[in-house]
């Protein structure tokens, strides 16, 4: 038996009338289930340019709560990587301007000094690279590679370390891990490979786990494997994860939460279920318009006008609205002055739009 | 292997009175095997690998065709033979009922105007050092078209993929990636080919331009009547694109039809695990698909493939019969084709037990 | 595995046999006659000439002289030197035009010097080379990255008869820290004494190309998702930029320190003569001066045999280096 069809998950009615059935659960305004092991308040991060400064993230605000997914998305240059680099403080300090705060487990990351950064890194929160095979150093074998992250925060001598290593190999469903403890990253197939990277981003079980396109190099097969599998360590481990995707289907299968990035700021929040049934945002909605699907005939795909901006030059107001099709509904020239705020649209959900009546006026777009 | 009957490929079917005239492509028995040498300090390895083996086709004018599969399947080499990027090993690739498999370079440049290809990456795709115009022109003369009025055809050509005519003189990297796709395209419409082959022509894009540039595709494929293979690994963007579909695995066909058929009767085993691993939107709306297939492993390198069927090692349906022989492409269960009456179009399928089972969602109503 | 090893030495040997036969017909056949410039311009007649052009061997057809230079180079063969055979053992040389001392002799004798010059100098420049490149790396885009690399340029273009008269003036002569030569009769601590200065400048000169490369190679190491990796790892910034970076980073450096070896340990012209180093290059220009012709052909046969072994190395310290390393 090497492949077992798995029964459907029980299926949430979606109802139609989206803003009569309010959430039961809000993720924004009072606390869900989960401690908070990170809460970035206000965070902006900039990088000098030849053109000017390049403005990556502005006015972020999330947290990540134990147990729980949460997926932030956006296109490339909308800031969901470069937020979650400064988690860890991977971000070389003199090049790069960090403002707002970072509380990781209750430590300060944004201004903290390496000695602080190294005792979090890997230990409280790890992450996971898109690449396995530029991720992986390709001089070092697997084994050896997984056993310096334990031993950087575990006084144990370097056969336990190589130990802990073939078992957290073990775990993440590598068959004969001790021989492939030995093994050099290239000698892993693409899968086996994320894999490994994986058992080294949970070697120190860490609370909070970030995991920045880990499935974008892969197979779809490979794909739905690796994150039943980040799935089901989260179960069991019961961290926070932070997913960062351009995939909408991969923030379905697997994410509670989600965020929304365009252009460096934050546009929509809310429960990933909800947000993707019933976008208030109209770039969200234009996203998921904008997907062919596998399950149903198309004619014409519906498009977003125009690129995403350029971050040196933002446009004024509202980022979005040079692309925007409903900025006609709102009235005056609010768009284009004034930029909205992440305000709590309906119960469990911020959005970042100008728009009164978002649902509404995004259904009959829909419709026509 | 060279004696199984291949339905799309014999001279009766082409002589059937349903079809208007010779497929604008057939491939047929396509082999393509790369020799490699692995070098390590003094040792060395030989080794084939089966990139493509054994491979059927054919594409009528003005259709579609999609070839989809995981990295490995060997879409991408059949397409770089087609164009004759590559020497075929074996087989016989007829374009217009003329065999150009082996055809030798002088004879193949009047066709490399009619088949042109699209690329996957819009950065490394163009030469950063030629403008937009010298992209353009360049295979305009090389090919003795527009003369004397290539530069007014280059801006038109820019018009054609809804790129300002006025950029004629700017560099690929004043251009966004959705853009460059454009001059690709721009590109490759240039000579005014009858076939285009796309190679993963959205798969490197935002989503947001993705869906501009299938549009744009699809407006022009109307507007000139172009024919297509069309190459994802996005189950989502060929259903949009293509009339019919190949699914391939580890460098065979194993299972070929229409999109009805493909999406909404599939037969083999791999297809089925393929459509249920891909993430839809009707999933991402939180509708849930009707049975989820998780298939264990990575697929096996091309050099040392399965015996028999090739999908054996991962298919939950695997007996004693599929490592031993390889199952045939062929209309296995005939039954369930003659839902689709019209168009006399096949519905193959290369497996021992094959069965009907969809595992997308149900059809939505929007 | 047999058949590589096969390939690879047919392949080494078709090298040095092109470069041989390109190098004996540029001065076999070349306009260079080494009898008219032993034999004088004074008091040279037409007779003398003709006597010197049959004891060395020239006045035969191209292909008869190739020939056996060929068959001594293999199996050894008898030379008449001032009118008497003289046999060379395999692999022959020859003999030197000018002094009758046996090519491969003359050559061993001063391949020493030359070798640990080269050896000395090599340690030299990579130390201070790779050290200084990963350093500017690290401090990339700062001052003192722009003063090492703009050093290292300006320094790098100044010629080094230049640098090297200057130094040799100023530490072995007018502030003589230094020997100025060096001797193998002194013992070996005096001889390698006496190499130090020719060492330092070759050392130096050569430092500057590999302050570059190594932080041209660290700089793209250092941007490598397998770099941020590590650093999230929460190990320290040492082993980061050292275990992780340093060690891929060097595997391009190799290639180049290769074939910088076989250049410099078949003989520095500059260098070696203006330390009076005795070495195979100061050997080289000589016998050019001179026209000694069995010489000029030993030392190139000599630079082209370690170009090619050297190259072997590096192919070899290549795969062992790198585990990835699949050449086809």
């Amino acid at each position: 038996m090497s492949a077992q069809p798995v029964p459907p998950v029980p299926s949430s009615a979606v109802p139609q009338n989206a803003v009569a059935a309010a959430p039961e659960r809000n993720v924004v305004d009072q606390a869900p289930k989960g401690e908070v092991v990170l809460k970035i308040t206000d965070l902006c991060v900039r990088f000098p340019s030849d053109e000017g400064p390049v403005n990556a993230v502005q006015d972020l605000t999330y947290e990540a709560r134990l147990g729980r997914t949460l997926a932030i998305v956006g296109e490339s240059g909308s800031g969901k990587s470069v937020s979650s680099m400064a988690v860890l403080g991977l971000h070389n300090p003199k090049r790069s301007s960090i403002t707002g705060s970072i509380l990781l487990d209750g430590t300060e990351i944004v201004g903290a000094d390496e000695a602080t950064l190294r005792k979090l890194r890997s230990n409280t929160a790890a992450m996971i690279f898109q690449d396995p095979l530029s991720a992986l150093h390709p001089f070092y074998k697997v084994g050896n590679q997984i056993a310096e992250a334990y031993l950087a925060h575990n006084s144990v001598s370097k056969d336990v370390a190589r130990k802990r290593a073939v078992e957290m190999l073990e775990l993440v469903g590598i068959p004969n891990p001790q021989r492939r403890a030995k093994q050099f990253p290239h000698e892993f197939s693409g899968g086996m490979r994320q894999r490994a990277m994986i058992a080294l981003g949970l070697v120190n079980n860490p609370k909070l786990l970030i995991a920045d396109e880990p499935t974008t190099a892969l197979d779809v097969t490979v794909q739905a494997q690796i994150l039943d599998l980040v799935k089901s360590l989260q179960r069991e481990f019961g961290s926070a994860v932070i997913l960062i995707t351009h995939d909408l289907g991969v923030v379905a299968e697997v994410s509670d939460d989600i965020l929304v990035m365009y252009a460096g700021r934050a546009v929509e929040r809310g429960l990933a279920k909800d947000v993707l049934a019933r976008p208030q945002h109209p770039y969200t909605h234009a996203l998921l318009q904008s997907l062919p699907s596998a399950s149903e005939d198309s004619d014409q795909l519906q498009t977003i006008k125009g690129t995403p901006p350029s971050l040196v030059n933002l446009p004024s107001g509202c980022s979005f609205h040079p692309r925007c099709t409903a900025r006609d509904r709102v009235p005056g020239d609010a768009c284009a002055t004034v930029l909205p705020d992440l305000r709590v649209s309906s119960p469990g959900r911020q959005i970042r739009c100008h728009l009164a009546n978002p649902e509404q006026v995004l259904a009959q777009e829909g419709a026509s | 292997m060279t004696a199984t009957p291949v339905s799309p490929t014999t001279p009766t079917s082409e002589s059937t009175p349903t079809s208007e005239s010779t497929p604008l492509v057939e491939v047929s028995n396509l082999v393509k095997h790369f020799a490699v040498r692995e070098v390590q300090g003094l040792t060395m390895t030989r080794n084939t690998v089966k990139a493509v083996d054994n491979v059927s086709f054919s594409l009528a004018e003005g259709e579609t065709l999609g070839l989809v599969g995981e990295s490995g399947c060997g879409k991408s080499t059949v397409s770089r033979c087609i164009t004759r990027l590559e020497m075929p090993t074996s087989g016989a690739i007829r374009y217009k009922g003329k065999d150009i498999a082996r055809l030798p370079e002088r004879q193949l440049r009047p066709l490399r105007r009619e088949i042109q290809m699209i690329f996957q990456d819009p950065y490394s795709s163009l030469n950063p050092r030629q403008t937009v115009g010298a992209i353009l022109t360049t295979p305009l003369r090389v090919h003795n078209l527009a003369k004397g009025r290539e530069k007014a055809r280059a801006q038109e050509l820019l018009e054609l993929v809804g790129l300002n005519p006025e950029h004629i003189n700017r560099y690929p990297s004043e251009f966004s990636g959705g853009q460059r796709q454009r001059i690709g395209i721009a590109r490759a419409l240039a000579v005014e080919p009858k076939l285009i082959i796309a190679d993963e022509p959205v798969s490197a894009l935002d989503v947001s331009v993705q869906a501009q540039v299938m549009n744009l595709l699809s407006r022009l494929r109307e507007e000139l009547g172009l024919s297509f293979i069309f190459i994802a690994h996005d189950l989502g963007v060929i259903r949009h694109f293509c009339d019919r579909v190949a699914v391939m695995y580890l460098g065979k066909v194993v299972e070929l039809g229409s999109k009805a058929h493909i999406y909404g009767e599939p037969q083999h085993p791999y297809t089925q695990a393929l459509l249920s691993a891909a993430p839809d939107i009707n999933v991402v709306r939180g509708i849930p698909p009707k049975e989820r297939i998780r298939l264990v492993g990575d697929p096996p390198s091309p050099i040392d493939p399965p015996s028999g069927c090739r999908f054996r090692t991962r298919c939950w349906k695997a007996q004693e019969i599929c490592a031993t022989q390889e199952p045939p492409l062929e209309d296995k269960l005939g039954g369930g084709d003659d839902d689709i009456p019209e168009t006399g179009d096949e519905h193959v399928i290369a497996c021992h037990f094959p069965e009907i089972k969809s595992t997308l969602v149900a059809e939505v109503a929007r | 595995m047999l058949i590589y090893i096969a390939r690879r030495a047919i392949m080494a040997v078709s090298v040095i046999l092109v470069v041989l036969v390109a190098t004996f017909l540029l001065f076999f056949a070349g306009p260079a006659d080494p009898a008219q410039s032993m034999c004088g311009e004074t008091r040279c007649t037409t007779q003398r000439l003709e006597d010197i052009r049959r004891s060395l061997g020239t006045d035969r057809p191209v292909a008869i002289q190739f020939k056996e230079y060929f068959q001594g180079l293999l199996v050894g063969r008898d030379i008449y030197v001032s009118g008497s055979p003289k046999h060379c053992e395999a692999p022959c040389l020859g003999f030197s035009f000018r002094t009758g001392v046996e090519v491969k002799d003359a050559l061993a004798t001063r391949f020493p010097n030359t070798a640990m010059l080269a050896l000395m100098s090599m340690v030299i420049f990579l130390s201070v080379g790779v050290s200084t490149g990963v350093l500017a790396a690290r401090r990339r885009g700062s001052g003192l990255d722009r003063g090492i690399v703009g050093f290292s340029q300006v320094f790098g273009s100044i010629p080094s008869y230049i640098t090297g008269l200057l130094f040799a003036l100023n530490f072995t002569v007018l502030y003589p820290l230094l020997p100025r030569y060096a001797n193998r009769s002194d013992g070996i601590a005096g001889w390698i004494a006496g190499l130090v200065a020719p060492a330092i400048i070759l050392g130096l000169f050569y430092a500057t190309g590999y302050v570059r490369y190594a932080r041209a190679s660290m700089v793209d190491t250092l941007n490598q998702d397998y770099v941020r990796t590590a650093r999230s790892k929460g190990i320290s910034e040492q082993t980061v930029v050292y275990k992780h970076g340093l060690r891929a980073a060097l595997s391009p450096v190799v290639t180049i320190l290769g074939l910088d070896m076989a250049g410099l340990l078949s003989g520095t012209l500059i260098t070696e003569q203006i330390f009076g180093v005795d070495g195979i290059g100061r050997f080289a220009i000589e016998s050019l001066r001179n026209d000694d012709l069995p010489i000029i052909m030993g030392t190139v046969l000599i630079g082209c045999v370690l170009v090619v072994i050297m190259n072997l190395i590096v192919d070899i310290a290549y795969s062992f280096l790198d585990p990835r390393v699949r050449l086809s």
